[in-house]
């Protein structure tokens, strides 16, 4: 069992190797064992480093405390459920984490392909056998979750030691998210190499028509929810472990996660232009390949330490890996495209700047102008020190001042874009679909401005909001209402026909409410408030409409931690509303203080309390509490863009009921003919938007 | 002739010093109690403000020294550099000097990592126009590509060929299949 990790480890890294070489190989001499061969080998990449994965969980179970990585992260008082954890805790769990889910993705995209797209299949099981390649090399050669612990015995020789315990799990990882936050962020991380392998894979096989982008849109969607979640929960996770009373703090790591995620975003859209009209498909192709670059900056800004973060893993050399990884990244895509660039030549051109190409255009922009910032505020402290050697800090300040305004005019777009329509859009159809949702957003400003709504972005972020919503429902409405009077049936059913006929739309308008929830959440913001105060038992706090009376101080005691807890009553307008019990914790074996935040969560505000410890003046217990209206709507937001994400994957009803998937020729064999002209013309004018 | 003062004057004279000690007094109490816990308080709130344009130099966070509040160690929320970095903050503004010079005097002790945000000169001025500029250049280079296509799209509109309305359908019905995937 010793070695069977290991081994395993290393067999997946030479299965790897052997599916690059067949598969180009294969793709040379056009033989279709060596295709197949590689294509095995690809996917037994993924049954190897499952065995992996399960050989370190059990070292975690079984307390095997003479692997230094078992021994670095887990004790025997863990919870069962954060021994499970205890295998992203550091970096080379982490990375193994990374290479099994992209192993998964790999394992499924050809699994799933294995009868389909012969000609470019191939290009796809390289490219994916090569990311893979990259990331086995790592586990196996540079940070080894399999490292023993060796000491000295009486007669000076060196042997496998054990120690009687571990030294515990981090404790800021001692929390429910973060058993599913870092696996969700790498699943949307590792996700985004599925497209980048069709997308290099088309391109260089020059693989005809947009049949790459239907293949690649739902794990681009997929990837992208799962990006969209990890980062809300890691969020929220910061919300309610850091006991700072904020859930973003445009941490480098943090950037690194947004930068992926805005680039997704706006493939997601400009795919359609390629889809529909033919068009960007320069744009198209680099969006992905820029997407699957910054996901591996991200990964090397989070474990080379070159620019400082909360998050970031120890320094180590594993930085100059994923710079050398990445150069050779920009080289192949730059080379490829350079080579078949001339594949890449519009079928259409913009007829009207009014028109849905020209929003998505522009969404493209202002999502390209947004991740721009947030790299250049990330990355200029380095680049400052690289030119003119002066060390600086880039904080949150600068990313609110610039990208807030981005922020709202995106939401703006959010609007506009789907009321526009293909080609070209008349002023009155624009009157007709504006004067509402515009009437309505405005109402709801002058109705804030009455009520003392001084904050201007917070204004035109509710203005907007207010404007996008109602677009969203008048969307679904005028459908509806054609589907209910044709057919007879009620509105509520209509609605269900029209969003099950073209899941892909109407899930994409949930995603956009969902989106819209999220952002009136943040407009929250400039009306927090927060109090800190010493407190005796008896003693009160006043916050907002809240009094808190201290009730009591207590401690309590278990085998992983030892807790001072606070015992707080709650009241409003005199009436006792609920306790809390905000709590501070000293886990004993990695001697750290933790704080437990207790959080009362309502659609309009949340009351945030922090036992911030005793005071090292008086000795005296400190409370602060913090007011934090509509977070709520973050997260809720967050789970209304995961269900119109899930609503966008399904297929249409039309086309579930009369679409069967056709055989084709197995991977390896040659397809007869490309497809035609007419083919690709057809499904440039029709599609399932 | 000079008066001597009558008892009545003295009277006088010992009610007027009465009330002046009286007014003194509580002028003095009415500046300690009232008036300089309001001058404290808005010394307080100038340096709450001026400590989040200063990072706190712990090493272990990317927060002002205001906002920090670090988990972990012997107490939670501000640790204790970002609580030297406040209350020397919190001097300097006692001592009524200015915001520049407050920060001067960090820059000195730490360098200009100490800010939190770049100030605008001489190539930190990049880190603020760029974001700018870039979008900008950006919404420039895809006018004049809109530009481009539309010439192109008339051009094409006026010369090329229409497509036959049975060629469409014979292609539509070919590839419908492949939405599906």
């Amino acid at each position: 069992m010793d070695i069977l990790g290991s081994f395993s480890l290393l067999l997946a890294f030479l299965a790897a190797v052997y599916a690059i070489c067949a598969g180009v190989a294969g793709i040379v001499t056009r033989k279709t064992l060596l295709a197949k061969s590689a294509r095995n080998a690809g996917m037994a990449v993924f049954v190897l480093v499952t065995l992996v994965v399960a050989c370190l969980e059990y070292y975690f179970f079984t307390d095997n405390f003479s692997m230094a990585y078992v021994a670095a992260h887990s004790n025997r008082s863990l919870p069962f459920y954060y021994k499970f954890a205890a295998l992203w805790a550091g970096q080379e769990g982490s990375l193994l984490l990374w290479t099994w889910l992209l192993s998964t993705y790999a394992f499924f995209a050809i699994f799933i392909n294995r009868n389909r797209h012969p000609e470019l299949m191939p290009y796809v099981g390289v490219v994916l056998a090569g990311v893979q390649t990259f990331f086995l090399t790592l586990n196996n050669f540079v940070a080894s979750p399999f490292a023993l612990l060796a000491g000295a015995d009486p007669s000076g020789v060196m042997r496998v030691s054990a120690l009687a315990d571990g030294h515990g799990l981090n404790p800021l990882l001692q929390y429910p998210e973060m058993v599913i936050h870092p696996p969700m962020l790498y699943l949307g991380y590792t996700g985004f190499t599925v497209p980048f392998a069709f997308a290099l894979g088309a391109l260089l096989g020059r693989y005809p028509g947009e049949k790459w982008i239907h293949i690649t849109r739902r794990w681009t969607m997929i990837a992208w929810c799962f990006q969209s979640v990890g980062i809300l929960l890691g969020a929220h996770w910061a919300y309610a472990v850091l006991g700072w009373g904020g859930y973003w703090a445009w941490d480098p790591v943090e950037n690194a996660s947004l930068l992926p995620w805005i680039t997704g975003t706006a493939f997601l859209h400009s795919v359609m232009m390629q889809e529909k009209r033919g068009m960007m498909k320069v744009w198209n192709i680099w969006l992905v390949f820029t997407t699957f670059m910054l996901c591996i900056l991200g990964t090397l800004l989070t474990r080379s330490g070159i620019v400082s973060s909360v998050h970031a893993f120890a320094q180590s050399s594993i930085g100059n890996w994923f710079v050398g990884f990445l150069a050779l990244i920009v080289i192949v895509c730059f080379a490829s495209y350079w080579k078949n660039r001339d594949y890449l030549r519009s079928d259409n051109q913009l007829d009207s700047l009014v028109s849905r190409e020209s929003s998505f255009l522009f969404n493209n922009l202002i999502l390209l102008a947004a991740c721009f910032a947030v790299l250049w505020g990330t990355l200029f402290p380095v680049l400052s020190e690289w030119v003119v050697g002066n060390k600086i800090s880039v904080g949150p300040p600068f990313f609110n001042k610039v990208n807030i305004p981005i922020a709202l005019f995106l939401l703006l777009l959010t609007g506009v874009g789907p009321l526009l329509a293909w080609r070209k859009t008349s002023f009155d159809a624009l009157k007709r679909n504006f004067a509402w949702p515009l009437a309505g957003g405005l109402a709801a400003g002058i109705v804030a401005l009455v009520f003392g709504f001084r904050d201007i972005y917070s204004l035109i972020c509710l203005i907007l909001g207010v404007f996008v919503t109602l677009t969203v429902f008048s969307e679904f409405y005028r459908g509806a209402r054609v589907i209910a009077a044709r057919d007879g049936s009620n509105l509520v059913s209509a609605v269900g026909e029209l969003t099950m006929r073209n899941t892909r739309r109407y899930g994409g308008y949930v995603v956009h409410f969902g989106m819209v929830l999220i952002f009136i959440g943040i407009a929250g913001v400039p009306f927090n408030k927060d109090i800190q105060k010493e407190m005796a038992i008896g003693q009160t706090l006043t916050i907002g409409p809240y009094s808190i009376l201290c009730q009591n101080f207590d401690r309590v005691t278990n085998g992983n931690y030892d807790s001072e807890r606070a015992t707080l009553e709650v009241f409003r307008n005199g009436k006792s509303e609920m306790m809390l019990y905000p709590e501070r914790r000293f886990f004993l074996a990695s001697q750290v203080t933790e704080t437990m935040v207790a959080v009362q969560s309502s659609s309009l505000r949340d009351l945030y309390i922090v036992y911030a410890g005793r005071s090292p003046e008086n000795g005296q217990p400190v409370i602060h509490a913090y007011l934090n209206p509509l977070v709520k709507w973050i997260w809720f937001g967050g789970i209304v863009v995961v269900l119109g994400t899930g609503l966008a994957l399904l297929p249409n009803r039309r086309a579930a009921l009369v679409l069967r998937p056709v055989t084709e020729p197995a991977w390896g064999d040659r397809l007869p003919a490309r497809v035609s002209p007419a083919g690709a013309i057809a499904r440039r004018g029709e599609g399932n938007d | 002739m000079i008066r001597r003062p009558t008892s009545q004057d003295r009277y006088l004279r010992a009610r007027v010093r009465f009330f002046l000690l009286a007014f003194a007094t509580l002028t003095f109490v009415l500046h300690s109690v009232v008036i300089s816990p309001a001058l404290y308080a808005q010394q307080t709130e100038r340096g709450r403000e001026l400590g989040k344009r200063v990072k706190c130099m712990c090493g272990g966070c990317n927060d002002s020294a205001t906002a920090c509040n670090h988990t972990g160690g012997s107490f939670s929320g501000p640790c204790e550099t970002a609580k030297g970095m406040q209350s020397e903050i919190n001097e300097r503004v006692t001592r009524n000097e200015s915001d520049d010079l407050t920060l001067q005097a960090f820059v000195q002790e730490y360098g200009p990592t100490v800010l939190i945000v770049p100030p605008a000169k001489g190539f930190n001025i990049a880190a603020w126009v760029a974001p700018i500029v870039m979008p900008l250049l950006a919404i420039i280079l895809v006018w004049v590509v809109v530009r481009r296509w539309r010439n192109k799209a008339a051009l094409a509109t006026a010369s090329g060929p229409a497509i036959p309305a049975e060629f469409l359908a014979r292609a539509r019905r070919e590839t419908g299949r492949d939405y599906d995937e």
